[in-house]
């Protein structure tokens, strides 16, 4: 076996791993040894006191409840929110916590599989945040890993990728999932229109104000009422629709037993799967797939973190008048870049097109390069980077480069936002 | 209507070297500027080995390069020149048709044409030694006689353009008088008075003793107010802005000017 190829839920409450195994070409989720929750890996690091041992998970939990050292959780916001957090009169970065954190998490299918090393991972965070990206690339760049080996997807292209992964009969329909945790309900829709090519596979995700504390699930009341609330919410969105299968996870369908209501609504022709594993498993299957030269899904997924629109330049090659594709619709917004060198003749403005899925008008953009030095047709070069800061926010930067040492670049450059 | 063009992917790392006007060529973008623009400075020394190494390893048209190779070795220069214009598709079609007639024009140039267009660009570039090197081609060949005394006229004032350029008012003054003995034109006359005011070291210059005192005023007039407004712009003004600068910018401004004129200098080469 080459290096290993995991998918990495990271939430602010718990972790889990997930591992595709080439053997039997599927992804399983992995679990830390001894520990008490099954898959779920407690967001937890604890500092042993007096000395520089650290723990994750339960172990942190236990050495901290022992009260030999001192515990950081939420460990996911800290980084977010850019925090610090004192330790025995220390502050340390939330990014460097993170670090050390995720560094003891690898050493679980490290350690399982007796492996030396790990070749793709792909993060599953529950929204994605740009701090929260930047800070995984860098710290995952500390601990070694080439950036290309790293890849950052949310809960709900983890969803698409789980559910495209399984047998054709369970995304038949319409598919959907509950996700129910601390942090509140998410509900995800998945989508597949059938009628044009490349198939076209879309996520809708809503976090719903149902959303309850899982406290209340510790009483017999409560669980009664949490019931009535989650039917009810399950009757309003899966009304009149035709849905194969829903899929229950988070920890508050670690069991279900207070959720009889619930069940019996969803499992009306419909088929129910309950774990608490999707989201890593997702994340493990877009790992091994990002791993291989074609993707196993043909098919343009759209969903949370992906891009709606195609976005395009014209422009001469070889004689003849070309489309220049620089992002294209259902390409992960954080991994949308494209840069393209440009030479321009007799005009004064760099035009993109976008065409949006699902719409038929063509949306011109006009990038104007009036400020760049005056020269003679065909001697100006510009280099055109383009990318994006969200899935529909595009940033056009263009750089003039001059034409060699005939016309001296002039450093200027304009940049340009795009909402599309 | 305008347009942009894709740039394609190869970039040299090791860039084609224009003796003539001392710069480097790095894309095939570039090649082609430099051809369509400077075909006059073009012989069949430009289909050599450099631009076939420049062709086939950096901008990696290794086809290309084959049949320029093929073409330059059936001496077949214009065809070879075209045949790399097109192949970059970098000049549209009406634009290699024009390149076509202009290849056409140059077959018909005399050759004393064709050496003091290339003259005129160098000097035109301030490449000063390059364009007297083709003017002394004209003026030193054989075939002299077939060449109109009016137009060997504009050479020797052309080289003495160049000469003033380098700051040579004696060599300069001897250019002049030259193309005045062929042209007969008073404006040439101006230039020599110009030239020994501005430059006492050219020398006495007998041809100006025939010039009336009132035209000697005048020109005096011009030549101070020209003085004088030169003062205020160009390279006086850059003496001068570096020269305010506070005591401890002084130096390294100075310092700058001077080295970035010396450079000019040495580009004249």
């Amino acid at each position: 076996m080459k290096g290993l190829i995991l998918g990495i839920d990271l939430c602010d409450d718990y972790s889990q791993v997930g591992h595709f195994d080439t053997e039997i070409m599927d992804a399983v989720s992995m679990e830390l040894e001894e520990e008490e929750s099954g898959c779920l890996i407690p967001t937890v690091l604890c500092k042993r006191k007096g000395q520089d041992q650290w723990f994750i998970g339960e172990e942190a939990y236990r050495c901290a409840l022992n009260g030999d050292g001192i515990m950081v959780d939420k460990l996911v916001s800290l980084v977010e929110q850019g925090g610090m957090a004192m330790i025995e009169g220390r502050s340390y970065e939330a990014e460097k916590l993170l670090e050390r954190y995720i560094a003891q998490l690898l050493l679980v299918p490290l350690n399982r599989f007796k492996s030396q090393q790990i070749e793709k991972i792909v993060f599953s965070l529950r929204e994605l945040n740009p701090v929260l990206m930047d800070s995984l690339i860098r710290l995952m760049g500390r601990l070694g890993f080439k950036r290309e080996q790293i890849k950052i997807i949310g809960h709900t292209e983890c969803f698409l990728y789980y559910v495209i992964s399984q047998q054709k009969e369970i995304w038949q329909n319409e598919s959907c999932l509950f996700d129910l945790s601390e942090d509140g309900l998410n509900y995800y829709e998945l989508k597949v229109t059938r009628g044009r090519k490349p198939q076209l596979v879309e996520v809708a995700h809503q976090r719903l104000e149902e959303g309850f504390s899982l406290e209340i699930l510790e009483s017999v009341s409560g669980g009664k009422m949490a019931d009535k609330i989650l039917t009810e919410c399950g009757k309003r969105l899966l009304d009149k629709k035709l849905v194969s299968s829903v899929f229950l996870t988070g920890q508050g369908f670690g069991t279900t037993q207070w959720a009889d209501g619930f069940l019996k609504f969803v499992c009306n022709k419909r088929r129910v799967f309950a774990g608490q594993n999707l989201f890593a498993k997702g994340a493990a299957y877009v790992a091994f797939d990002s791993m291989q030269e074609t993707s196993s899904y043909p098919y343009i997924c759209l969903c949370e973190g992906r891009i709606r629109s195609t976005v395009y330049l014209e422009a001469e090659y070889e004689g003849r008048k070309r489309q220049i594709i620089l992002a294209s619709a259902g390409t992960n917004w954080y991994e949308a870049k494209a840069v393209v060198e440009l030479i321009v003749d007799q005009t004064d403005n760099l035009e993109l097109f976008v065409a949006t899925v699902g719409s038929s008008q063509l949306v011109k953009l006009v990038v104007p390069l009036g400020d760049f030095p005056a020269r003679p047709p065909k001697t100006t070069r510009i280099e055109v980077i383009v990318a994006f800061v969200k899935e529909d926010s595009m940033m056009v930067r263009v750089i003039d480069k001059g034409f060699g040492d005939l016309f001296a670049a002039s450093g200027r450059e304009v940049k340009q936002y795009f909402h599309i | 209507m305008g347009r942009m063009i894709l740039c394609r992917a190869g970039k040299a790392s090791v860039p084609y070297y224009v003796h003539d006007l001392g710069l480097h060529l790095y894309t095939a973008e570039e090649l082609c500027y430099y051809i369509y623009n400077n075909l006059f400075l073009l012989n069949e020394d430009f289909l050599g080995e450099p631009l076939f190494r420049f062709i086939g390893e950096e901008l990696k048209l290794k086809r290309l390069e084959e049949k320029v190779r093929a073409l330059a070795k059936g001496g077949e220069f214009t065809a070879a020149l075209l045949e790399i214009l097109k192949d970059i598709c970098y000049y549209n079609e009406q634009e290699l048709e024009e390149f076509k007639k202009r290849c056409e024009k140059l077959k018909r140039s005399k050759p004393y044409e064709v050496l003091k267009n290339r003259g005129d660009y160098m000097a035109g570039q301030k490449k000063y030694k390059k364009a007297l090197w083709y003017y002394d081609r004209i003026l030193n060949s054989r075939n002299q006689k077939e060449i109109p005394a009016s137009y060997l006229g504009k050479v020797w004032y052309n080289k003495g353009a160049c000469y003033a350029g380098i700051f040579s008012p004696q060599e300069a003054a001897s250019c002049f008088i030259k193309a005045y003995g062929l042209l007969k034109d008073d404006s040439i006359l101006k230039e020599l008075y110009l030239l020994s005011r501005m430059w006492p070291e050219a020398g006495e210059i007998k041809l100006l003793e025939a010039v009336p005192s009132k035209q000697q005023y005048d020109w005096t007039e011009e030549f101070d107010s020209l003085k004088a407004r030169s003062l205020s712009q160009g390279k006086p003004l850059e003496a001068q802005i570096a020269c305010q600068k506070d005591r401890m910018r002084r130096k390294a401004a100075v310092e700058e000017v001077l080295s970035r004129w010396k450079k000019e200098y040495r580009d004249m080469e």
